[in-house]
């Protein structure tokens, strides 16, 4: 499942990521907000007009990126406790929810 | 001993970099440039806990030492010892967000790397805490070496143990990089960076995350543009509700100015250059100050909440539209201020065709010099009435002024992104900060800063054209007798009468176009320009003629297509030095800023044809 297809607020790990579908500067951004395997991420909001921006929370960040972006990242739901994160807990679920 | 020892600040965007910079060097500080480059170079200075005096410098935020725009290049050359201008940093203020400590982490890794004396700044703890997380800094001080400090900026809390643990860290000043630097990697300092954060993460309990809560309203698909709209139409009313008073304050402090100076003088050359000239033409620049503080104060407010990159994240579908991202909605946005920043701004748009029709698009956003223009003609011809609600008539003529600007401008990308800046749409990435209420000081320093820069333009550009347009519109005199006006006979009435043969077509009269040639050197100056035309011609012995504002010496001189027009024209006019300037520096060279020059004035004056002939059609 991409990323763009994961409903919001629906915390997910990311599986893998097509970086070379993204130029490079894309890719450095990505990764220095924390983009990576193994990690989770959960999509908050979604912009106006169409196909817009998607924000979600990676880590303690929020980051908006676009559809081409979101349309890299290949995620997977159910095994949140899989992760590395260690703020990935129940009640943080709750809390977002 | 040479200069002081000179210290560096740096971190991540949205590390609170800037308030503990403001906090440190508080009112001390000096803002300039790097050689070569447009980066703003902002430096102040503090004293060390042993009395002696180090000069901070406020480097861009950057979230690696790999650059991807000139600011963040910056950055980099600064802390390598390779930026032109700039000596190398004898220590480092390495500032991280206490909350989002392993992300920030990773980029301390890499700078505490270059083996330069550093210490660490823990900042926005009060705002972790608020988050539920508890933090050890000792435990992190132990594993990366260095002094930890817990520091509140905003709250000026860790600023004296800050000092303290920099002063035996600067020892006597002789910093050097280490030759190698470390071999780790990205994925090696992420990977560290993790568990340094895990490791210093005492308890972290779930709490209320304002952010969140807010953003469920800020950013909702229904709600999050009405607040969008919602505050940039309360801006717009703003500039004029709560100015009024200090306007009237400063209008009638230039009035017994100008009747203390023509008591003190003789009638005659030197008493019309006083009255007509300094006090008339410059007091009615001046006299937008109020307004001016009003919007910079919104801009800034947005921008140190952290809204502005929600008001991005709102606008980015709407940009990707007309081939521009979200981010140029920042640029855009400050150019509501000025185009000089605004254009500045757009260094953080990596994409070059994308910061390209940025700038190129910029000066179509009303910057505050079109509003001392906007505000006497809409304060002479538009009624002060309400249409309802309490929305007032004339900040609504305003806000369609605003409305037109932005209109053009995306019109204008939508035909420049599919000519001459072609091609492939860049993408939009941003993070957006916490939401964070700044500390008063902060935005009055910014207001400050910014009042500064205004009067300073209207000691200079504006009192020099002023002033060479009053000796312009005083000689030659007309011949004793003859009942031409003083202002036809003049040079100045000479040159517009020129330039009046094109402007005559879309309603101009003589007095526009005399007013269009200094108002090149900046909007406001028009009205300066048209003060001065009006005071010249009224003559000597109009002793009423101090009584009378611009705007009634308007209403029995245009009619109000012309007025209208006149208003049209400057919602696209260039009509600024320091824009064309800053473009071609932006540019590097001076292809761009002549097609910008060119387009906008085809723009402005179709834009004021079109109304002119509009409404004179339609009999107003």
């Amino acid at each position: 499942m991409r990323l763009h297809e994961l409903p919001t607020a629906q915390i997910a790990v990311i599986d893998k990521v097509d970086w070379e579908a993204l130029s490079p500067s894309e890719m450095q951004r990505l990764r220095e907000f924390g983009v990576d395997e193994g990690m989770t991420i959960e999509p908050l909001h979604r912009g106006l007009f169409g196909r817009g921006a998607l924000a979600c929370r990676i880590g303690r960040m929020t980051i908006a990126m676009r559809h081409q972006h979101a349309n890299a990242i290949h995620v997977r739901v159910g095994d949140a406790e899989g992760a590395e994160r260690s703020d990935d807990r129940p009640e943080d679920r709750i809390a977002a929810e | 001993m040479n200069a002081s020892p000179l210290v560096a600040l740096v971190g991540n965007p949205n590390a609170g970099k800037s308030a503990l910079f403001n906090a440190l060097t508080g009112a001390r500080q000096k803002l300039g440039n790097y050689p070569g480059v447009t980066v703003e170079r902002k430096s102040g200075r503090a004293s060390l806990t042993d009395g002696r005096p180090i000069e901070l410098v406020d480097l861009p935020g950057t979230y690696s030492l790999t650059p991807t725009s000139p600011d963040e290049q910056v950055t980099r050359d600064v802390v390598m010892g390779t930026q032109a201008g700039e000596r190398l940093p004898d220590a480092l203020i390495i500032v991280l967000d206490a909350a989002n400590l392993e992300n920030h982490l990773r980029f301390a890794l890499e700078v505490l790397d270059l083996g330069l004396p550093s210490v660490i700044a823990l900042n926005m703890v009060d705002l972790a805490a608020r988050d539920g997380l508890e933090l050890d800094p000792d435990a992190l001080a132990r594993q990366l070496g260095v002094p930890v400090v817990p520091t509140v900026a905003v709250r000026k809390r860790g600023l004296d143990r800050l000092l303290g643990e920099l002063t035996p860290v600067i020892g006597d000043g002789a910093a050097a990089l280490r030759p190698h630097g470390s071999a780790t990697d990205f994925a090696g300092r992420q990977a560290q960076a993790r568990a340094f954060a895990r490791a210093a993460i005492v308890s972290e309990t779930p709490s209320r995350r304002l952010t969140q809560a807010v953003d469920r309203f800020a950013l909702h698909p229904v709600t999050g543009p009405l607040l969008l709209l919602g505050l940039l139409f309360l801006m717009f009313q703003g500039v004029y509700a709560w100015s009024a008073a200090p306007m009237a304050w400063i209008e009638d402090g230039a009035a017994a100015l100008g009747d203390a100076a023509t008591a003190a003088t003789q009638p005659g050359y030197l008493r019309s250059f006083l009255v007509d000239g300094v006090i008339n033409g410059v007091g009615s620049v001046i006299v937008f100050l109020p307004q001016i503080l009003v919007l910079f104060f919104f801009i800034l407010m947005l921008e140190a909440t952290g809204y502005m990159t929600r008001a991005a994240f709102l606008m980015d579908g709407l940009m990707a539209k007309v081939g521009l991202s979200g981010r140029a909605f920042i640029p855009l946005l400050s150019s509501f201020a000025c185009a000089v920043p605004g254009i500045m701004a757009t260094r953080s748009i990596s994409d070059p065709k994308d910061r390209l029709t940025t700038i190129l698009i910029a000066p179509m956003m009303t910057c505050s010099a079109r509003l001392p223009v906007y505000a006497v003609i809409i304060g002479a011809f538009i009624p002060a009435r309400t249409v309802g609600l309490g929305i007032g008539l004339q900040g609504l003529v305003l806000f369609a002024l605003y409305l037109g600007g932005i209109v053009g401008a995306m019109a204008a990308a939508m035909l420049l992104r599919r000519t001459v800046t072609k091609g492939r749409s860049s993408g939009f990435l941003m993070e957006m900060p916490k939401y964070q209420w700044p500390r008063w000081q902060d935005v009055v320093l910014g207001l400050w800063q910014r009042a500064v820069i205004f009067l300073k333009r209207a000691g200079t550009i504006i009192f020099v054209s002023t002033i060479l347009l009053w000796a312009l519109l005083s000689f030659p005199k007309p011949p004793e007798g003859s009942n031409i006006s003083p202002v036809d006979y003049s040079a100045a009435g000479r040159i517009a009468a020129g330039i009046n043969v094109v402007m005559e077509p879309i309603g101009f009269n003589r007095d526009i176009s005399l007013a269009l040639v200094p108002a090149m050197a900046a909007r406001e100056v028009a009205v300066s320009a048209l003060a001065t035309t009006y005071s010249i011609d009224a003559g000597d012995d109009d002793e009423a003629r101090l009584e009378r504002s611009l705007g009634d010496r308007l209403k029995g001189k245009w009619s109000l297509p012309t007025a209208l027009a006149f208003l049209a024209w400057f919602v696209f006019a260039p009509q600024c030095i320091s824009t064309i300037a800053v473009t071609k520096r932006e540019t590097n060279g001076w292809k761009w800023p002549a097609f910008m020059v060119g387009y906008l004035f085809a723009a402005a004056y179709i834009a004021a044809g079109v109304t002119y002939w509009t409404a004179v059609a339609l009999g107003l």
